[in-house]
């Protein structure tokens, strides 16, 4: 396991900020690295854009939000609502996101490129899982 | 007219205001004031230039309406349906000078975007589920006519109604267009808006209108799909119910967990099949079933104290062959159980763990994820 304890100031926190691969209950964040398709990479990661208001990435079947917060340095790109993965993150140097959840806790993503995905499941079609 | 092609940020906050409130009216439960609601009908005949009704009748479910409404309708010739007539007209006329200046860019800029999200959650889902549910009733009581041609069927009687769950897209859609183009609103949608709005669903006729009540329940997913756990997902008054999982019609023994893993074999559609497992959990079904183990029972790299197992499924389950991934807690809960959950897999798939980085993966996205990075992950749960 990946983590980067970085000490941001002004901010006291014990969630760890984290560069790897994280999980936030059936939401994936994935890192997305330079080699990786990387036209779809730049041109993705130029589409996104600073959040002005805390947005809603998507909302679990329990009623419980994953929120995205607008913080300096962090870009969110959404892509068409259907799919299995829902939108790109990038997060400058020096920068962290936050990913929150009222049940599992916060999730502190540190600089680089993200895709965060929902979990899937082979039914008569592979569909998305709601948590 | 002042539309320019191009919708304003204040225009765009106000049309979804409205579609909103069209969301929250559409969902409310409470009583309809049916004094209330039969003037606003009285209103949309009188819009309608037609001779006010002289009854109207209530009933407290979309199924007991009908039930009347095929009454009148089988039993007098004298009652033919009005709905179409509240739909010419003035609002007809409006909607030629729409069409012809502005109709495109505007169902570009926001039908599309506004009225689909009102035609998923209350056309597709909470009225299509109710018609189908009454179809099946009413094909019961008064037969399938074998004859398409015949002047009476049941789809006929419950095409004459009215109801905020299926006009809702459209007097959304025309009102807010109308208002942007700054044509003025035509008196039939603005009585139609507010009869439909305070009414559930309703059969107007000649001098006569079948009224009906609003659901006392009405229960959706995270998505608006109707769901409900071991209740109805949408029950009126007297006690016409219809059961959900998920937005898929099921029955209520389904809902209420009766099936055994037998029956639930037995069922003939793949999709209740899959619904009437998950209402009682994957981990039980695999007990009730016997299903067979394949590989070992591995701990899981991607979530500390978890435990993998992966099991056949039989080929009459799903549509497509599947294999299920059940993941089990090693800790126990404070009632002393441990938590676990069931993932459908691909059934080419033998191995737990590359079965667990599956339920990550994404064929449409170029970023895969393999056992070894599924191993690596960092989990808040």
């Amino acid at each position: 396991m990946q983590k980067t304890d970085v000490q941001f100031e002004g901010l006291v926190t014990d969630v760890p900020v984290i560069t790897g691969p994280q999980a936030q209950g059936d939401l994936l964040i994935l890192p997305w690295l330079e080699d990786t398709a990387p036209a779809q990479r730049s041109a993705d990661a130029d589409a996104a854009k600073p959040l002005t208001d805390a947005i809603v990435v998507i909302t679990g079947d329990d009623g419980h939000d994953h929120t995205l917060h607008p913080m300096r340095g962090v870009r969110w790109h959404a892509y068409t609502p259907d799919g299995q993965t829902l939108g790109v993150l990038t997060v400058d140097e020096g920068s962290f996101a936050v990913l929150g959840h009222m049940k599992h806790g916060d999730s502190h993503i540190g600089p680089g490129v993200y895709v965060i995905r929902c979990q899937r499941e082979q039914a008569d079609e592979v569909r998305r899982l709601a948590d | 007219v002042s539309y320019d092609g191009n919708i304003s940020a204040e225009q765009m906050a106000d049309i979804l205001a409205d579609r909103e409130e069209w969301m929250r009216t559409a969902r409310m439960t409470e009583r309809c004031d049916r004094p209330a609601a039969e003037e606003a009908i009285r209103a949309v005949y009188h819009a309608a230039e037609l001779e006010e009704p002289k009854i109207v009748l209530w009933f407290d479910s979309p199924f007991s309406g009908a039930y009347a409404a095929a009454m009148l309708s089988k039993l007098g010739k004298t009652r033919p349906q009005v709905r179409d007539e509240f739909q010419m007209g003035d609002i007809d006329a409006a909607r030629l000078q729409l069409w012809e200046q502005l109709l495109v860019p505007l169902r570009e800029d926001f039908d599309s975007s506004i009225c689909d999200s009102l035609r998923e959650q209350f056309i597709a889902q909470s009225r299509n589920l109710t018609w189908d549910e009454m179809t099946g009733w009413l094909d019961q009581i008064f037969g399938t006519p074998s004859d398409d041609q015949a002047d009476w069927n049941v789809t006929k009687v419950l095409n004459g109604s009215l109801s905020i769950w299926y006009e809702a897209y459209w007097l959304c859609f025309y009102r807010n267009a109308f208002k942007i183009a700054e044509i003025p609103e035509p008196e039939k949608l603005t009585t139609l808006i507010e009869a439909t709005k305070i009414t559930g669903w309703w059969w107007p006729m000649r001098n006569i209108v079948v009224a009906t009540d609003r659901p006392t329940i009405l229960s959706v997913d995270s998505q608006g799909q109707l769901h409900n756990t071991g209740k109805p997902a949408i029950q009126y008054a007297d006690g016409y119910s219809l059961w959900a999982w998920h937005g898929t019609r099921v029955t209520q023994d389904i809902i209420e967990g009766r099936l055994s893993a037998e029956d639930i074999l037995r069922l003939p559609n793949a999709e209740v099949r899959r619904c009437a497992i998950e209402v009682r959990g994957w981990d039980w079904f695999i007990e009730d079933a016997g299903l067979q183990q394949v590989g070992p029972t591995v701990a899981d790299p991607g979530n500390p104290g978890q435990f993998l197992t992966l099991y056949d499924v039989p080929e009459q389950v799903y549509e497509e062959p599947v294999r299920v991934l059940l993941c089990t807690n090693g800790t126990e809960e404070r009632d002393g159980t441990r938590r676990r959950f069931g993932l459908t897999v691909p059934a080419e798939i033998s191995d737990p763990i590359a079965a667990a980085a599956w339920g990550y993966g994404d064929d449409d996205h170029p970023i895969a994820v393999t056992p070894e990075m599924y191993a690596q992950l960092a989990r808040r749960c």
